[in-house]
């Protein structure tokens, strides 16, 4: 038996879950929900978690109905994200540790993401597709490694589909890429857009400029005359939400298909906040239905940033007989998915 | 026609078949039924057109590539010249750490290294950008007591003068050497050394724009 | 460790707990993180009894301030974090009581 407590707060969400033997007791987060147009500044987004955070301790403990002394671990995002933000779990955590004399574990969060969708959806070795604000990845495992075989080569598709959104002054509640996704399903004429696949990796930058461009031509005046000219005057935001969307996520079904192909695996794991875009799943429904292959996927209460999926690959971990000095609980902005040596999975 | 179906790919089928009396390979892309159609159309035919413009290219830079026959737009199908006896560098490079010595195993990587570096330094030299360097769509084809190198696929190339495009070329090569061949994690370093003899002063500053998209990838915060 | 000056601006904080527990409960959260190294500040935490002691050294006023603050910002967290959750031991009443008498045995003998 292991009982497992989970701080996320690598971002604007800050949550705490609490697992026990795989089963779900407590699942509480909250969203540093920034106004139109404006996105969140890592100490502002601290300032919002540190003020919340021990209610949602409290929350999780009561949800969970279990006591301090029923935990096995406490588990804290170490990275990858904004220091200041990831820092307020790690303290919280730190101190919580302490004083219920439990061991403390550092989890990287990208692995968090992996495991709770494995958990969730039962898929066992499947070719993982991790979409979220800061990360873009197609990852499969091999050799005690999720080893990453593509990923952007700029900015994430959701800092993609975020600064969009921002462009259209759209709402950040309760995300800006969920009202993207709302905005897109009155869209219905395609606009080209750049494509850019370079081998197993994406770029979303040169199609974030150009579609700015195409919602705002002030931006750029050498271009403002030709824009005009060469697209309607009708250009509707719900046709440039829609056009984005079916180019990125075409790019993204792209990739992990080759990633598919190149690894001879026939199941896809959709995970990260951009991972419950309906449009995304069905696109990649899709791809898989063709290859005779199986898509796995989460709603939001596992693919957004939540401190359940911190609780679960901690666990993992504790089960598997690693163990983190006290001394080396710091934080790191940079934590790549593959420094993480997978001792929990014998495949 | 009888075409005989050798390969499945994510998306194209390779079958083998016949053009004006000669074998040939025929590539089929197919719709991706995932993507609007706008956009599927204009993806297939941008890759027909890259794969027969940059093999015309090659051909021209003295790089060994398949000839490309004919083009059938309508049917997404291009008609190429086949290699009946090649294997794939990822095939020959698994094959030869498997039955070789490892002394004579890294000889002949890095020979074969080498020679590919070269290659791809001519490709840059003529502005030829593949865009997807694999081992996967490198060709060994073999000769008597030697073997030729053939480069493939070029679905994802361009014409690019620039040097940010093209250390971006070696950044995709780079990453897909590490997941393919994680255990001779020295091959892309062998074909550096190839890349190096013949790149020259531009060859240079593409070496610099590698090292800044590599130094990009290790910076990225990752948030979220 | 960055490089300070050699006359140094310089900061002493001296923060009395409860108990001598939870001061070294403060003492091990809050000595883990290091200083950013382009800061030019050094932060050396040490325990006197129920007191913990932070000394800051800065190379500029300006560096000193933003250590102190974002020091603050950590230390307030992990207060708050005992008061609401220190006395969770209440469920074995004992044991609470206990450690309780302890921190305020040494807290006499300190001051």
């Amino acid at each position: 038996m292991v009982c497992s407590l989970g701080i996320e707060g690598s971002a604007n969400k800050i949550g705490v879950g609490i697992i026990r033997d795989g089963e779900v007791l407590a699942n509480v987060r909250r969203t540093y929900i920034t106004p139109p147009g404006e996105g969140f500044l890592p100490n502002a987004t601290a300032k919002h978690h540190r003020e919340v955070i021990l209610t949602l301790v409290q929350e999780s403990l009561k949800e969970a109905k279990i006591k301090p002394a029923d935990l096995d671990v406490v588990c804290y995002t170490k990275g990858p994200g904004m220091a200041p933000p990831l820092l307020v779990g790690a303290i919280v955590a730190r101190t919580l540790a302490l004083l219920w004399e439990k061991p403390l574990m550092g989890v990287n969060h990208c692995i968090g993401h992996i495991e709770m969708g494995r958990h969730i959806t039962g898929a066992q070795n499947p070719i993982i597709l991790y979409v979220s604000g800061g990360n873009t990845q197609v990852i499969a495992y091999s050799n005690k490694k999720y080893r990453i075989f593509g990923e952007t080569i700029d900015i994430a598709v959701g800092n993609c589909l975020d600064r969009f959104a921002r462009i259209l002054k759209l709402p950040n509640d309760p995300s800006p890429g969920y009202n993207i996704e709302q905005m897109a399903k009155n869209g219905s004429k395609y606009i080209k857009l750049p494509y850019v696949v370079k081998g197993m990796d994406v770029s979303f930058s040169g199609i974030l400029s150009h579609i700015e461009e195409l919602a705002d031509p002030t931006k750029n005046p050498n271009k403002r005359k030709k824009t005009q000219e060469a697209e309607s005057p009708e250009t509707k935001p719900a046709d440039l939400c829609f056009s984005l969307q079916e180019t990125i996520f075409a790019m993204l079904v792209e990739i992990t298909e080759r990633a598919m192909a190149h690894c001879g695996s026939n199941e896809v794991l959709i995970v990260g906040g951009v991972g419950c875009n309906e449009r995304l799943q069905k696109m990649m429904e899709i791809m898989c239905e063709e290859r005779g292959g199986k898509l796995f996927a989460t709603d939001e209460r596992y693919c957004i940033d939540n401190g359940l999926m911190i609780a679960h690959a901690g666990a993992e971990m504790f089960k598997s007989g690693t163990r983190m000095p006290f001394e080396e609980s710091f934080v790191t902005q940079r934590y790549r998915t593959d420094e993480v040596l997978v001792t929990w999975r014998d495949d | 026609m009888d075409k005989e179906i050798i390969k499945q790919g994510a998306e194209a089928r390779l079958y083998l078949g016949k053009y004006e009396g000669e074998t040939c390979l025929i590539k089929e892309r197919f719709v991706k039924k995932y993507r609007h159609p706008d956009l599927d159309k204009q993806i297939t035919r941008r890759r027909m057109k890259a794969e027969m413009k940059t093999a015309a290219r090659c051909l021209a830079a003295g790089v060994l590539v398949p000839k490309v026959l004919h083009l059938d737009y309508p049917a997404h199908t291009l008609y190429i010249e086949y290699y009946a006896n090649a294997k794939t560098a990822k095939e020959f490079i698994q094959e030869t750490v498997a039955t070789q010595e490892p002394g004579e195993t890294m000889k002949i990587l890095q020979d074969l290294c080498c020679r590919i570096g070269v290659i791809i330094g001519r490709m840059h030299f003529d502005h030829i950008i593949h865009g997807d360097l694999t081992t996967s769509n490198i060709l060994i084809d073999p000769q008597e007591n030697k073997y030729d190198i053939v480069f493939i696929d070029f679905g994802l190339s361009h014409y690019d003068k620039g040097a940010e495009r093209k250390g971006v070329d070696l950044y995709v090569l780079e990453r897909a050497l590490l997941s393919t061949h994680s255990e001779q994690p020295y091959l892309f370093d062998f074909i550096m050394e190839g890349y190096r003899v013949h790149c020259g002063a531009e060859g240079l500053l593409v070496l610099a724009k590698f090292e800044e998209v590599r130094a990009r990838g290790r910076k990225r915060t990752m948030i979220g | 460790m960055p490089q300070i000056s050699a006359k140094p601006y310089e900061s002493t904080l001296r923060l009395p707990f409860d108990t001598q527990g939870l001061a070294e409960i403060a003492y091990r959260v809050l000595s883990v993180d290091k200083e950013p190294r382009r800061n030019f500040v050094q932060k050396t935490l040490s325990l006197e009894l129920d007191v913990l002691v932070v000394h800051f050294y800065a190379d500029q006023v300006k560096n000193l301030r933003t250590a102190i603050s974002s020091f603050f910002e950590a230390l307030l967290l992990c207060q708050d974090t005992i008061k609401q959750f220190g006395n969770a031991v209440a469920v074995e009443p004992a044991e609470a009581q206990e450690e309780n008498n302890a921190g305020a045995q040494s807290s006499t003998d300190s001051a």
